[in-house]
Formats: C-alpha cells, sequence, structure tokens
C-alpha cells in the first residue's frame, strides 16, 4: 500500500430532493474516507444506506450536495474523470456487440491507432479468457462471462482507480469466488486503486486490504476494518482462520446497522 | 440452408397448404361464384395483371405508398425521439398520439377530405395517419426505457452526447424500431387502400371498391390476395433483417 492518496472524501452528504408527492431523503452525511494509490478498498453497508449513491459521487455521475471528492488532486464534479472505471451491477454489455466490440467499445473514438485497440483488446480479452469467444455475443455467455466482458472493458481504458458496484450480486457463489480472483489478479497485474461497494461480507473479507463499514441510511462510516491480506492472496483465504475473525467483527458491525434499518433496533437490543 | 431454416420453411409451406385446402373446402361449400376457388383465383391473378389499367392503379398505389412508408418511418421516428428523448416533450403530446391510434380512422375520413380533397394527397395522408402514430409511440418507449445502466455506461465511458447517440442509442433501439416500421409497413398500405377505396378515383383501393360495386367476386378475391402476398413477404423481409441483426 502506498502512502499517496489516490482518492479523498470529504464530508460528503447527499440529499436527494423531493419527488412526486414523497419528502426529501438524505442518502449520506459527513463521509469521509482515504483510499491510497495501489489500495484494494471494499465498502459494505445494509441495503439502501447509500452505497451506490457513494459510488456514484465518486465516479462523478452525481454532484454531492455537500462536502467534496478529490481524485488524485483533482476536484470531482459532475463528469467522469479521466483514468476512472466503472464496472456495474447490472449487465452492461451491449448485446449487438461482439464481445470482442464490447471490450473495444470504449477505445473508438479515442485517438488510438487501429494497431493499438487491437492490441489492448487481445490483452484484455486473453487477461479475461475470453479469447475463445471473442466473436461471440453477450446473449451466447453466462452471467459470469458477461461480467468478465464488462470488466475487460473497463480494463482497455486503464484506469487508475477502478470502482465495483456489487459487480457479482448476480451471480452464484462459485462463479463469485472464481470472479473475485479474476479481479485479484487484475488488481495485481494493473496496480490500480480499486474501490468495491458490495453487500457481502465474504467478498470484502477476501478481496479488500481495507473494509468500511457503512451505518444505516444517512450513511456514513461506523468502521474500517484492515485484513492484513498479502497482495498475493486469492479466494482460497476463506479457509485460513483470520478470515472468520474478520466476517465476525464485520457482521457485528453491520448487524446492528442492518437491525436499525430495518426498524428493529429496539425489540434486537431487548432480545440480546 | 440450416435445418432450423429449412425446418422452418417446411412448416410455412405446410401451413399454407392447410389454408388452401380450407379454402377449396369452403369455396366448394359455397359456391364458386361467391368464393372463387384458389385455382381460379391464381388464373384471374394473371388475367387481371396482364390488363393495362392494373399497371397504372399499381402504380398509382405504390407511388402513394411509397411516400405515405417513407413519411410514417422518419416522421414517426423523429416524433418517438422528441417525445422519449424530452421527457416534458413526450409527456404532453404523446397522450395525443395514443389517441390517434385508439381513433378509427375512418371517422377521420371527412377532416381528410376537406383538408386534402379527392386524390393523392388525401389518400397519402390517410396512410401516414394509419403507419407514423406506432411508430412514434414505440420509438418513444424504446428510448424511455433504455437500461439505465447504459447511460451510466456511456458516462463512466466519456462518451459524447453525439456518440452517445449513434453508438449507444441507436444500436440499443433498433430492436424496437424495426418492430415499429414492420407495424408502419402493414398500417400505412391499411392507410393508403382505405383511403383509394373512400377518397380516391384510382389505385388498387379504388380498383377493390368499384369490383365490389358491381359484384365481382374474383378480382375482389384476386387483389385481396395480391395484397396478403405484398403485406406477408414485406413482413417477412423485415422479420428477416431483424433476426440477422439478432444473430
Amino acid at each position: 500500500m502506498g502512502n499517496d492518496a489516490a482518492l479523498l472524501v470529504e464530508s460528503v452528504g447527499h440529499v436527494f430532493p423531493a419527488i412526486q408527492g414523497r419528502g426529501s431523503v438524505r442518502a449520506l452525511t459527513e463521509v469521509t474516507m482515504r483510499i491510497d494509490s495501489g489500495e484494494f478498498f471494499a465498502v459494505i453497508g445494509p441495503s439502501g444506506c447509500g452505497k451506490s449513491t457513494l459510488l456514484d459521487i465518486i465516479a462523478g455521475l452525481i454532484v454531492p450536495s455537500e462536502g467534496r471528492v478529490i481524485f488524485e488532486g483533482k476536484l470531482v464534479g459532475g463528469t467522469v474523470p479521466e483514468g476512472l472505471g466503472v464496472v456495474f451491477q447490472e449487465d452492461a454489455s451491449f448485446p449487438w456487440l461482439s464481445v470482442w466490440d464490447n471490450v473495444a467499445f470504449g477505445l473508438r473514438g479515442r485517438k488510438l491507432g487501429a494497431a493499438e485497440i487491437r492490441r489492448r483488446v487481445g490483452d484484455a480479452v486473453d487477461f479475461m479468457g475470453l479469447s475463445e469467444f471473442a466473436g461471440h455475443r453477450p446473449s451466447q455467455l453466462s452471467g459470469g462471462m458477461r461480467q468478465r466482458v464488462c470488466l475487460a472493458r473497463t480494463l482497455v481504458l486503464r484506469p487508475r482507480l477502478i470502482l465495483l458496484d456489487e459487480p457479482f450480486a448476480a451471480l452464484d457463489q462459485q462463479t463469485r469466488l472464481l470472479m473475485g480472483d479474476e479481479v485479484l489478479r487484475l488488481w495485481r497485474q494493473t496496480s490500480a486503486t480499486v474501490l468495491l461497494i458490495t453487500h457481502s461480507l465474504d467478498e470484502a473479507a477476501m478481496l479488500a486490504d481495507r473494509i468500511g463499514v457503512m451505518s444505516s441510511r444517512p450513511g456514513h462510516f461506523v468502521e474500517t476494518v484492515m485484513t492484513g491480506w498479502h497482495r498475493t492472496r486469492d479466494s482460497r483465504v476463506i479457509s485460513d482462520p483470520r478470515f472468520g475473525d474478520i466476517t465476525s467483527r464485520l457482521w457485528s458491525k453491520l448487524r446492528q446497522e442492518s437491525l436499525r434499518a430495518m426498524g428493529r433496533a429496539a425489540t434486537s437490543s431487548a432480545a440480546d | 440452408m440450416s435445418s432450423p431454416t429449412l425446418a422452418s420453411w417446411r412448416d410455412t409451406g405446410f401451413v399454407i397448404l392447410i389454408g388452401l385446402v380450407i379454402w377449396q373446402l369452403v369455396s366448394m361449400a359455397v359456391g364458386a361464384h361467391t368464393l372463387p376457388p384458389p385455382l381460379a383465383t391464381a388464373k384471374h391473378i394473371f388475367v387481371l395483371v396482364m390488363r393495362p389499367s392494373f399497371d397504372r392503379d399499381l402504380a398509382n398505389t405504390a407511388a402513394a405508398y411509397a411516400v405515405a412508408l417513407a413519411i410514417g418511418m422518419t416522421g414517426g421516428l423523429a416524433l418517438g425521439v422528441l417525445f422519449g428523448g424530452w421527457r416534458f416533450i413526450g409527456q404532453s403530446f404523446e397522450p395525443l398520439m395514443h389517441l390517434l391510434v385508439a381513433t378509427p380512422k375512418v371517422t377521420l375520413y371527412p377532416v381528410i377530405l376537406l383538408l386534402f380533397g379527392l386524390g393523392d394527397a388525401a389518400k397519402i395522408a390517410f396512410g401516414v395517419l394509419h403507419g407514423l402514430p406506432p411508430v412514434a409511440i414505440i420509438t418513444a418507449a424504446a428510448i424511455g426505457n433504455l437500461k439505465p445502466v447504459y447511460r451510466k455506461s456511456a458516462r463512466t465511458l466519456r462518451l459524447k452526447p453525439s456518440e452517445f447517440a449513434w453508438r449507444l442509442l441507436i444500436p440499443a433501439v433498433i430492436p424496437e424500431v424495426l418492430g415499429a416500421f414492420r407495424i408502419c409497413f402493414a398500417q400505412a398500405l391499411l392507410g393508403v387502400l382505405v383511403g383509394e377505396m373512400f377518397a380516391s378515383t384510382n389505385g388498387i383501393g379504388h380498383l377493390l371498391m368499384a369490383s365490389i360495386g358491381v359484384d365481382d367476386n374474383p378480382t375482389i378475391l384476386a387483389i385481396v390476395v395480391l395484397v396478403f402476398l405484398f403485406a406477408g413477404c414485406g413482413s417477412v423481409a423485415l422479420l428477416a433483417v431483424t433476426a440477422r441483426r439478432k444473430s
């Protein structure tokens, strides 16, 4: 982990304005975090705590109501900064394009030669194990492979900060573990900084260097947990005794917040 | 040719054969004068298309149909983009399109006649009235229903608005738009023929109306079969284009 801050989030808050008779909603309050260059940071929190809103703000898709986000020393606001890539939870592959053209999509229209595009796409497709399927359409691939296409599409742009918004949420457990390995491999080889938003304790504990636990809405960080894994880790860390300790610690904090989010804090405390 | 395609052709041929057998049986039951049988109709089609006056009627209908189709498709597409792309405009004007679709167009016949008189303009207007609204409505819906993650992806891939339109929005909505064009293809033809039946002095629709007037059943049936074949072939061709895009 380096000492340079790749990303600074300072006192960010966000309020969604009232629409169609429903009152305004405060999604985030006083969110402050720092992610160092090359670090893998995960964010977990109860449903509806504003995790995805935080990611959208960091990506420049939403302008926060309060506070500021600084990526590589520059203020983020309203537009997606250069050097930042996002992989979403939903399948964002384009069904009318082949795997190859999906991966090349973001490169076309940039001032790059055809040979350079071919080289970068070829590398990304190889890296994600999609070479055999380069001519296939996304509809011919499994959900996990389609997410790999989306990862490859982000990878070719050589982002220095990769934002992952629950990218494996729709996948089965085995595929999630294997995809986790792919992401770790990608993170090691590219030296990019990664911010993962997830609701899975296991995923966060396996992948991240540090995990930020968010409160119920309005979301803010209530704890940060260091995992202490070596950079060369993979999905086999789930059999390490420390893995259980990490997930237990995360769950003890997250349980309170999840109950609060469900409006049951008082009942639960009484029962405990 | 792959075996699924062969099977598809075989099934289609089988359905046509069944249809012809039923037609023959019904013709025998009600009498050849009321419903001429398939073979007699085929012969009459040949006689009909050999008539010089038929060429003129066909040319008139084809010209009006081509114009109505072009206006219906391009106009509908433009309005659909407007309604789908700008929510305020869509909310204000899209209900009018729905109203137009729900209204039996024949009730607008006097208005069309007042506006365009008896002639080509009236039947083109009828064709456009039938063909344009479905294209506008379906295109607007396709744009409005674009997966939100595509819009987010476009922003994270830092596409310019023009790139978003050409490289993402248009390819994403093309399947729905092609479906709308298929409806337009059939509806515009219906509109032009209806226009010719009520508000024209030439064309296939007018020929059909004239044949009804003199109880010329073989000609009526021959025209119906020709229109059916044309509409069917056009629809199959557009379906093939859609299928090719998907494969």
